[in-house]
């Protein structure tokens, strides 16, 4: 039942850690599980031998959960506390390493030289079997002396937890030091006291155990919720900024709109109420009021193409794709950028392949990427001496269509894998948003188009960008 | 405040507000100079004129707040009107910290235009008056300015003999010069000059 109840745990925190890879307290419940689990069923095991022989057999294979068990504990404790000393830890599996290794190779077991009888005794009303007379194997201290300094480690990183943590590490340190030195250290002591033949019941470690795993698991689902209380915290974060810079837009664009709107309708007033001034007081020239009528007119059909055109404006929210040729894009947003490349001592060199197909492409958009890659290209080259900035623009044919690559000689790409620049946030300028290259992988994306990052062999970034040939893509 | 002078300077970028603003204003006697650019304005501007400005916030070249600090800073204390197609609050309050006569929401109502104008070339006739007074002020001498204070606060010439250490004919003595000076005829009136200058109450504290 123990063993039972111990590997229904191990499995679900498994789950949990399959799940969840950055939890890796996940892992190792999961072989501290499974080496309980392994411990019961060979303590049952030894309580129903019959034989010395049988019984010794058992002990033997005892010791294989047991090592997984210690050393899983001595990682948890360093994983999940972060201090215990490391010398400790490593004699610790090192004695244990030995205690393996010298269990399969002498005879019994590693505990015993001689088991010549078993005693049976009463135990939770039933009659089990524990070890009766026996020589102890004069190594049997290598074992004894590991299970105290595995106490002294717990006991030892508990407190160093305590004394150097805030509130959370000194419940950390008190669950961990109640439940793993307690408990463990009790279990092995009243096991080793059995063996040393000072106590008379049957090696039952088990108990003790689940009590260990429980603690241990109470720990590992704290981390996790902790985990996702930081994850849903991040995305409300990130969701508000979002609808922060929405707002702001609509904000610039409200007020521009209300500038622009509200000028000809004040001249609209200030006219109207002048006219109806001049009629009132008798001082009305037909002549002037014509002029005042015409200027009503043009300013009122004034304020109505300002509306018209923020219609348009609102319209373009999809990407309209049309085929156009690639290089004429290309050469139309360089000029747009002109001023602001010479501004930055940015020099340009393109190479523009001949006889591309055109491409399925909404202009506008696809030049805020390009400019996008070009803007990002001069801030990553702005530390650069002004005689090594240089730019390179290419296009050339791809297999489905055509590419267009920026090639920059500044500051490279992060370490790690280049996509995480189109992350959204993501950002390696002191005052970027993170924004410009994942709106440009969303407008590509919109032209059925990929966008990818490289590293250049002797310095700077390349960004590719690959378009589907007009034909192609409408078919 | 004489009818010939009630000049409104007028300054917006685009002219079709300046034609509409002069319809508005100049039927109702007042003197409408329009410029659609604060230089245009700075070069026509005349110092002395009992004036306002009604002036746009945006303007291509220098925005409303701008000019408003360089007037200041040229000490030209013309009252600004000032219109706006989206004024927001900080704005508004930037404005009328320095000093702004009036702050109005464009698309503006006449009547609204009109007692703002009012108002700031009310505003500019009592600067005019505290300016004429104030240079009156500074022609009295040291000794003089001393005894006219303590006068204004309301002390005898007894008092202001002892004070001063000197003696009481002295002090009758410049008496008569301060009301010359001040073009008063009567205590009464100095006083109340005083008051339009701000004196008399500050030293009625000390």
């Amino acid at each position: 039942m123990s063993a039972g109840a111990a590997l229904a745990l191990g499995v679900v925190h498994g789950l949990a850690w399959l799940h969840e890879r950055r939890a890796p307290g996940g892992l190792v419940f999961l072989i501290v599980a499974f080496a309980v689990a392994g411990v019961a069923l060979t303590e049952l095991q030894m309580m129903n031998a019959t034989t010395p022989a049988g019984w010794a057999r058992w002990v033997r294979w005892f010791h294989v959960p047991l090592f997984f068990l210690i050393t899983g504990l001595v990682l948890f404790v360093r994983s999940h506390l972060g201090t215990g000393r490391t010398w400790l830890a490593g004699t610790i599996v090192g004695l244990r390493c030995i205690v393996l290794a010298g269990n399969f190779t002498s005879h019994p077991n590693f505990n015993f030289v001689e088991i010549t009888r078993l005693r049976r005794l009463p135990f939770l009303g039933q009659e089990v079997a524990t070890v009766g007379e026996a020589v102890v194997a004069p190594w049997q201290w290598v074992a004894t002396l590991s299970v105290v300094l595995f106490g002294i480690y717990v006991l030892d990183a508990a407190v160093m937890s305590w004394w150097t943590g805030g509130r959370d590490r000194r419940r950390k340190a008190l669950v961990i030091g109640c439940g793993i030195v307690t408990f463990v250290v009790a279990s092995i002591a009243q096991t080793q006291l059995v063996v040393w033949g000072l106590l008379k019941l049957p090696v039952s470690m088990t108990p003790f155990f689940l009590f260990t795993l429980g603690a241990i698991a109470i720990e590992l689902s704290r981390d996790i919720a902790t985990m996702q209380m930081a994850e849903a915290e991040a995305r409300r974060l990130r969701d508000e900024l979002a609808h922060a810079t929405r707002v702001t837009a609509l904000g610039e664009l409200s007020g521009s709109l209300a500038h622009e709107i509200n000028q000809p309708l004040a001249i609209i007033l200030s006219n109207a109420e002048a006219a109806r001034g001049m009629l009132e007081g008798g001082t009305g020239d037909p002549d002037e009021l014509k002029t005042i009528l015409a200027e009503i007119i043009s300013e009122d059909l004034r304020a109505g193409e300002v509306i018209q055109r923020l219609r348009a404006l609102l319209k373009r929210g999809h990407a309209r794709l049309l085929p156009h040729p690639p290089n004429g894009v290309v050469r139309d947003t360089i000029n747009l950028l002109r001023n602001d490349l010479a501004e930055r001592d940015v020099r340009v060199q393109t190479n523009l392949a001949d006889g591309l197909p055109d491409v399925s492409l909404d202009p506008v958009q696809f030049q805020q990427v390009l400019m996008n890659l070009i803007t990002n290209a001069c801030d990553a080259m702005a530390a650069r001496p002004p005689h090594e900035r240089t730019l390179q623009i290419v296009t050339s044919g791809a297999p489905e269509g055509v590419r267009l690559s920026v090639h920059d000689r500044g500051c490279g790409l992060p370490e790690g894998d280049p996509a995480v620049v189109f992350q959204s946030f993501y950002t390696t300028k002191g005052n970027g948003l993170g924004i410009g290259l994942s709106i440009s992988r969303s407008i590509i994306a919109a032209h059925q188009g990929r966008i990818w990052a490289e590293r250049n062999t002797h310095g700077g970034a390349t960004f590719h960008v690959e378009l589907p040939a007009a034909a192609l893509s409408d078919s | 405040m004489s009818a010939d002078e009630k000049i409104v300077y007028l300054v917006d970028d685009e002219p079709g507000m300046i034609r509409a603003l002069t319809r508005l204003l100049q039927p109702k006697g007042y003197d409408v100079r329009g410029f659609t650019s604060p230089s245009r304005f700075l070069e026509a501007y005349m110092p002395g004129e009992q004036c306002c400005l009604v002036l746009d916030v945006a303007m291509p070249e220098i925005d409303g707040l701008l000019l408003q600090e360089r007037l200041k800073h040229l000490g030209i204390m013309v009252p600004i009107v000032f219109l706006t197609g989206h004024g927001d609050i900080p704005m508004t309050v930037r404005a009328m910290r320095a000093g702004a006569a009036d702050f109005l929401a464009k698309p503006v109502r006449e009547q609204d235009l009109i007692r703002a104008v009012n108002a700031a070339l009310a505003r500019a006739g009592a600067q005019r008056e505290t300016e004429t007074l104030a240079v009156r002020l500074r022609l009295l001498t040291p000794r003089e300015r001393d005894v006219f204070d303590l006068m204004v606060a309301g002390r005898m010439n007894k008092e202001i003999a002892a004070e001063l250490g000197t003696g009481e004919p002295n002090i009758k003595f410049h008496r008569g010069n301060i009301m010359k000076k001040m073009k008063v005829p009567s205590f009464a009136d100095l006083v109340r000059l005083a008051e339009k200058l701000g004196i008399g109450t500050r030293k009625g504290r000390d």
